[in-house]
């Protein structure tokens, strides 16, 4: 990490925003345009979150209760599109946003107004996608994977599902553009690479990724549509096509997507977890180098997700083998992030406790991810709800929570006002409970033989269904203070210090800043030694 | 923009920026275009 002394970053506030909508309209501020992708991520959490709760509400006892099993389908589908290209993603572009060129030292991103295009885009592609749920046929039921031929049969949602998700992509490769060109054009002098904070690095190879496999699923919703309505055969077997190797395509995108929603969460932990354990970070290098290998090895293992689809052994094999050694580089970080805390003076506030809470139970969704790289043991949970409750695990208490003690450790820094730390500490304790009281029963549901993506289910897996929805309602209520937490914090409160978190030892340039920090910062450049 | 840096630096930056998110945006457009190139010559 960066040892940032910086000479004064004095700052000249020579003209603050515009006034009213066209601030927002046309922001080519890094802060405001992070602003918005952070709002509108929230909104989408709750829209998504709304959605999740639909499901819950329907399996909490056997039997239909509420809904018909063709909009039971849409929910599950539209919960995963709308949580992974509108909340997920946006959330980690907001914090990219607000935070990279504090953290490198820039005035601002390298190319703003495509940075305000690439944030634009994203609320016509979400009404597009949400409109979907008012035509005839409904949205698109198939599941988030739109696997042909079922993918097909989608009604009129068909191409607006198809453009939504072309919108969205434009946008994320846009949003990594900028990233790279700024953190590779517009550091601070003396920041070299290996000096940079690790949510930047973590950033900066999660761009990459993004460059590399968006336009993939692009590709492969292109070809599904051609095929829809311009008469190709891609995936169609009766035309000579393959509906398997759609299942290629798409993993090739699908599994470093997974990545591309937990490297930037990796960066926030290894920023926060030094702060508040008053410990420079254990293993700056390995923790770089382990991103980058869990990067390229993202690349190599997307046809675990097929392997009951049927393959060669060799295959199997390969595939088993490349998944198991992502173990390696993600056990190197959770090692140091423990090195770093190992006789650390730690403190317990929200952001910390948040990534502790990553840490652990991330580290659950991993070894659920190891079970289901074993081939002979894939075959027997795959799609069952043993595979629901491993990548919720990663995704919830990992990306999820990752995001969540990113805004709680900077958002003093954003608004200038210290939070409620006591309700966020409420907050932190009712999400971790009720987050493992909804995913973790969905393990023995899986292992018991339930599948996933079915609204009625048999008696025997009615308890643990139960369990699991009242968590779910449990969890969702919970948010509701989070934004209650946030939305208080911008209204005022208790004024921040530069510093925020004087009691531990926050590192990087975004600290010299004052809190909240000038609309225009770093105009005279910061020397890092 | 920084005022320490002279106008040369300046507009070199820019310059790197601009080629550098042409290359990438390049990248991603192989990448699409790639992935159905060989899609076509596979059903093919």
């Amino acid at each position: 990490m960066s040892n940032v002394q910086t000479h004064h970053a004095e700052v000249h506030d020579h003209h603050g925003p515009e006034k009213g909508w066209r601030r927002w309209a046309f922001a080519t501020n890094h802060k405001d345009i992070g602003t918005m992708y952070l709002l509108f991520s929230l909104l989408m959490f709750f829209v998504g979150g709304s959605m999740a709760m639909i499901v819950r509400a329907e399996l909490f006892q056997p039997g239909l209760q509420l809904v018909d099993p063709q909009f039971f389908n849409a929910m599950t589908t539209m919960h995963a599109l709308v949580m992974i290209f509108g909340a997920v993603m946006p959330a980690f572009v907001g914090l990219a946003n607000w935070m990279l060129p504090l953290q490198v030292g820039a005035p601002d991103m390298a190319l703003p107004r495509m940075n305000n295009l690439s944030f634009w885009i994203l609320p016509f592609a979400f009404t597009l996608l949400l409109s979907t749920l008012f035509v005839p046929g409904g949205s698109a039921a198939g599941g988030w994977t739109m696997y042909p031929p079922l993918s097909l049969q989608t009604g009129a949602a068909f191409p607006m599902t198809i453009f939504a998700i072309h919108l969205m992509g434009a946008s994320s490769i846009m949003g990594a553009i900028n990233v790279i060109v700024t953190v590779m054009n517009m550091r601070a002098p003396g920041m070299s690479l290996l000096k940079m904070p690790m949510f930047a690095w973590g950033w900066l190879i999660t761009a990459y990724l993004l460059i590399a496999v968006m336009p993939v699923l692009a590709g492969a919703v292109t070809m599904l549509l051609t095929d829809h309505f311009f008469g190709t055969t891609f995936f169609e077997a009766a035309g000579g096509g393959d509906p398997v190797m759609y299942q290629h395509i798409f993993w090739f995108f699908g599994h470093p997507e997974v990545y591309i929603m937990i490297l930037p969460a990796f960066g926030v932990v290894s920023e926060i977890i030094p702060t508040f354990s008053r410990k420079p970070l254990f293993g700056y290098d390995s923790m770089v180098y382990a991103i980058a290998s869990i990067a390229f090895l993202s690349f190599i293992v997307w046809a675990h997700h097929m392997f009951t689809v049927g393959m060669p052994l060799a295959g199997q094999l390969f595939f088993m083998l490349a998944t198991m050694l992502i173990s390696v580089p993600t056990g190197v970080k959770v090692f140091n992030w423990t090195a770093t805390m190992f006789k650390g003076s730690i403190s317990f506030e929200p952001p910390m406790l948040f990534a502790i809470a990553f840490l652990f139970l991330f580290t659950i969704g991993g070894f659920s991810g190891l079970m289901l790289a074993m081939v002979p043991a894939d075959f027997q949970y795959h799609d069952s709800y043993f595979v629901v409750a491993h990548f919720h695990y990663v995704l919830v208490p990992g990306a999820v929570f990752g995001i969540m003690a990113a805004v709680y450790y900077w958002l003093p820094k954003w608004t200038g006002h210290m939070y409620n730390l006591k309700l966020a500490t409420w907050h932190f304790w009712l999400s971790t409970i009720f987050v493992n009281v909804l995913f973790f029963p969905q393990h023995f549901l899986g292992l018991a033989g339930m599948p996933r993506r079915i609204p009625d289910y048999s008696t025997q897996f009615a308890d643990w269904n139960m369990v699991s929805s009242i968590g779910a309602f449990g969890f969702g209520l919970s948010q509701l203070m989070f934004a209650y937490i946030v939305f208080s914090s911008i209204r005022g409160g208790t004024k921040a210090s530069d510093k925020v978190w004087d009691s531990g030892t926050p590192q990087g340039l975004e600290w010299t800043l004052s809190s909240p920090p000038p609309y225009h910062s770093f105009e005279v450049a910061p020397e890092i030694k | 923009m920084y005022q320490a840096a002279t106008a040369v630096t300046l507009a070199d930056r820019k310059r790197k920026a601009r080629r550098a998110a042409l290359w990438l945006a390049l990248l991603a457009a192989a990448f699409y275009f790639g992935f159905i190139a060989i899609s076509v010559m596979r059903a093919g």
